[in-house]
């Protein structure tokens, strides 16, 4: 298969304009499974949401809804 | 006072607690709160969940989650507060602008409509995956992700 164009962002295609940190289950796709963030240039998310992203999943950190660094891949 | 604000409050307290002793918990917080001027809107009681990683040994925490409006001057305090709570072991205060708020509610809208519109087309009870994106590949299915870009 031909390597993939670069893709839109998830976000803005789903019409998403805030990012809740309570919302584990819609933030964690976007950790690996070591829990790190995901970088833009793999998820394909804009500038814009992925600064929303990053501080919602770091703030769900604080709650430990979300790990900081994880050891069992889940 | 000065002009009060919105702040989002979430706090997480012994996972043992019985209703009785969160309604009491929650009844000093919002006293708290008043005695420095603010109100609490909303309380939300998410429950026991367990956390991602262990604090102090405990596995679980009893989680509360609160909107409310409440003078800038109001934070530090109820910082020292919770700090000095033998009830709450972990606590976020978040400070909501009005355009947070604003686009917090359209999101929160949106996705209940995007619900709505996805049990229409599916038949009730044949519910899949549960993500509110269908279509599209998870770039975590089938391990790591790989770079796309080059």
């Amino acid at each position: 298969m031909a390597y993939q164009r670069k893709r839109i962002c998830r976000f803005c295609e789903a019409g998403v304009q805030y990012i809740d940190y309570r919302d584990e289950k819609r933030v964690s796709r976007f950790l690996t499974e070591r829990g790190k963030i995901i970088p833009r240039r793999v998820s394909g998310t804009c500038a814009k949401h992925q600064r929303m992203l990053s501080s919602a999943i770091k703030r769900a950190r604080i709650l430990a809804l979300l790990p900081f660094v994880s050891d069992n891949p889940a | 006072m000065s002009e009060l604000r919105n702040y989002e409050v979430t706090f997480i307290a012994e996972p043992n607690f019985d209703d009785e002793r969160v309604n009491s918990l929650v009844g000093k917080y919002t006293e708290f709160i008043e005695k420095n001027g603010g109100t609490v809107e909303k309380v939300e009681r998410m429950g026991k969940k367990r956390l991602a990683y262990a604090i102090e040994k405990r596995q679980y925490g009893y989680y509360i989650y609160t909107e409310l409006k409440m003078p800038g001057e109001a934070v530090a305090p109820l910082k020292r507060w919770f700090a000095l709570s033998e009830d709450v072991f972990r606590h976020l205060a978040v400070r909501m602008t009005d355009r947070d708020v604003r686009l917090k509610a359209v999101t929160t809208e949106h996705y209940r409509k995007e619900m709505d519109r996805r049990n229409a087309a599916t038949r009730p009870g044949a519910r899949e995956g549960g993500g509110y994106r269908e279509g599209g590949r998870d770039f975590r299915e089938g391990g790591r992700p790989e770079r796309r870009d080059d």
